[in-house]
């Protein structure tokens, strides 16, 4: 089969129903993109094939798929298949597929409930203090240096009481 | 903390006292608390899980409440005690079966506990004996304004407080209302009264909670959802829906009563005969039959038989408590025995049915 412009092997047959009657146009790549009888899209395969499996498993799979959480090293995909969360950090971390699971189990996203009237962790800023001098404890009780490890650990209980200092 | 001298009363849930304590057995609410910081239980190591504990106990041993806190490690209780724990509800099933460092603050009265990494780092449980959800709401939102300023408690702007699992996030909270309901039960009336309280997002469960049979026709009520309302309408929830429940019951007990009250009065009756003369009984079957004893008392279809005695029953006839009352471990079918004529003691003394 030849192109129906500057007969050079033809890769591309298009069909068209005009009329009730199928037409079939035979051209070449550059032809076609040359008289622009392609839309960019389907002229790229991998493009399509991306496309075709966001279509079926969702782009938003997708990329929830590979969340993990920093902190605890949980996976979406871990909480999806076990149904516990890994830390509280997740409510975060997995916010994205977190919230319409939410909505959906609780018929709302917004706690009316009781706020606690002190020490309220809003920002989850201490957490991740907390969080951050615990994993340093642990590295100085590993390395043997304890005066190190008894500073951090006055340091965590400081954190984690800031009502009594 | 001696569980043998425990095993000799009902417990707070069974004591069967309290508003409108034929039908309504206890009233209970569980609050789910995590600490900021720290991960969820299951994700802890043992490592982290004994920090946990170790914070936790802290705390609770110090706290200037009105009831004094004994903590239990569930690591040093054999299998007997947990079970004995569970039993008289103080524990959950899944704070027994669960593995690393974990126990229970029981409080002195016996109807406070805070068991400590189950699902969440802390679950807050009060019971109450009858219809008082109220009264079980002011105690554990007092103790757990007294914990938040002991501990950083994982809480969200938006989501609220946060739990291991997103079902319970928000409040946290979970009340329910333990219901004897055999007149329902019998007349397969009790399907609907359970369609009717999935369309307002109430749920309902077996004695022992999540999967657990329906056994000796009770029945917890409740609430499915732990967000997007305030523990106050969650509650208000329940206390407008439990008082019809308790009148269908009465209404079913009374029809029952007219349109069959012969096969009835014959059916107590056989409870309380096969009860203190058989010399081998199961669980299962003491529990069906109690609660006929039970009805039998409440619709005075049976006379002489103490209340008291009945509530007792359920409790001490559960495998762990019957093994504490013989004071030795027994097999399946040893306990069989044992409870036959443990029940045998217990009603033979008393008893009679009218004519």
């Amino acid at each position: 089969m030849i192109c129906k412009y500057c007969s050079k092997p033809a890769t591309i047959h298009l069909t068209d129903i005009v009329g009730g009657q199928k037409k079939i146009t035979n051209i070449c790549k550059e032809c076609a993109e040359a008289k622009q009888l392609l839309k960019q899209s389907d002229n790229d395969l991998p493009g399509i094939l991306q496309g075709l499996i966001s279509k079926h498993i969702g782009k938003e799979a997708d990329e929830l798929s590979k969340l993990v959480c920093p902190d605890c090293g949980t996976r979406y995909m871990d909480f999806r298949a076990q149904g516990r969360l890994g830390c509280p950090k997740d409510y975060n971390h997995f916010k994205l597929g977190l919230e319409p699971l939410i909505e959906k189990i609780q018929h709302s996203k917004k706690h009316l409930g009781k706020i606690p009237k002190r020490n309220p962790d809003l920002s989850g800023k201490r957490s991740d203090e907390i969080l951050k001098i615990r994993q340093e404890l642990k590295k100085a009780i590993e390395l043997e240096s304890y005066e190190e490890a008894a500073r951090l650990r006055d340091l965590l209980r400081e954190k984690e009481n800031p009502d009594e200092f | 903390m001696n569980f043998e001298a425990l095993s000799k009363s009902s417990g707070e849930w069974l004591k069967g006292s309290g508003i409108e304590s034929d039908i309504v057995i206890s009233s209970r609410i569980r609050l789910a608390r995590n600490l900021a910081g720290f991960p969820f239980p299951n994700r802890a190591s043992n490592f982290q899980k004994a920090e946990i504990e170790n914070l936790l106990k802290d705390r609770i041993q110090t706290l200037e409440f009105e009831q004094k806190f004994e903590y239990v490690s569930l690591t040093a209780l054999n299998t007997l005690d947990r079970q004995f724990l569970v039993e008289r509800q103080l524990i959950s099933r899944e704070l027994a079966a669960n593995d690393g460092p974990r126990g229970v603050a029981l409080g002195n009265l016996e109807s406070l506990s805070l068991m400590v990494n189950e699902e969440d780092h802390l679950r807050l449980q009060v019971m109450r004996s009858g219809f008082s959800l109220e009264s079980a709401w002011e105690t554990i939102n007092k103790l757990d304004d007294y914990l938040e300023k002991k501990v950083s408690y994982a809480f969200h702007e938006e989501f609220g407080y946060l739990t291991a699992c997103p079902t319970n996030v928000g409040t946290g909270m979970r009340a329910s209302v333990m219901l004897h309901l055999p007149a329902l039960d019998f007349t397969k009336q009790i399907d609907k009264v359970f369609r009717a309280l999935q369309r307002i997002n109430l749920t309902h469960r077996g004695l022992y909670g999540e999967g657990s049979r329906f056994s000796g026709h009770f029945f917890q009520i409740s609430n499915q959802v732990t967000l997007g309302k305030s523990e106050t309408a969650i509650l208000n929830e329940i206390y407008s829906v439990i008082p019809q429940i308790i009148d269908y019951e009465r209404q079913a007990r009374v029809a029952w009563k007219k349109d069959n009250g012969q096969i009835l009065q014959d059916r107590i009756s056989r409870a309380f005969g096969t009860l203190s003369s058989a010399t081998m009984m199961t669980s299962d079957e003491t529990m069906e039959l109690l609660s006929y004893v039970r009805l039998g008392i409440h619709m005075k279809m049976i006379e002489d038989v103490d209340i008291n005695t009945v509530n007792e029953l359920f409790i001490q006839t559960q495998p762990a408590h019957l093994q504490k009352l013989m004071g030795s471990t027994l097999d399946g079918e040893e306990r069989n025995t044992a409870r036959a004529k443990f029940l045998r003691s217990k009603l033979r003394s008393s008893g009679s049915t009218p004519n």
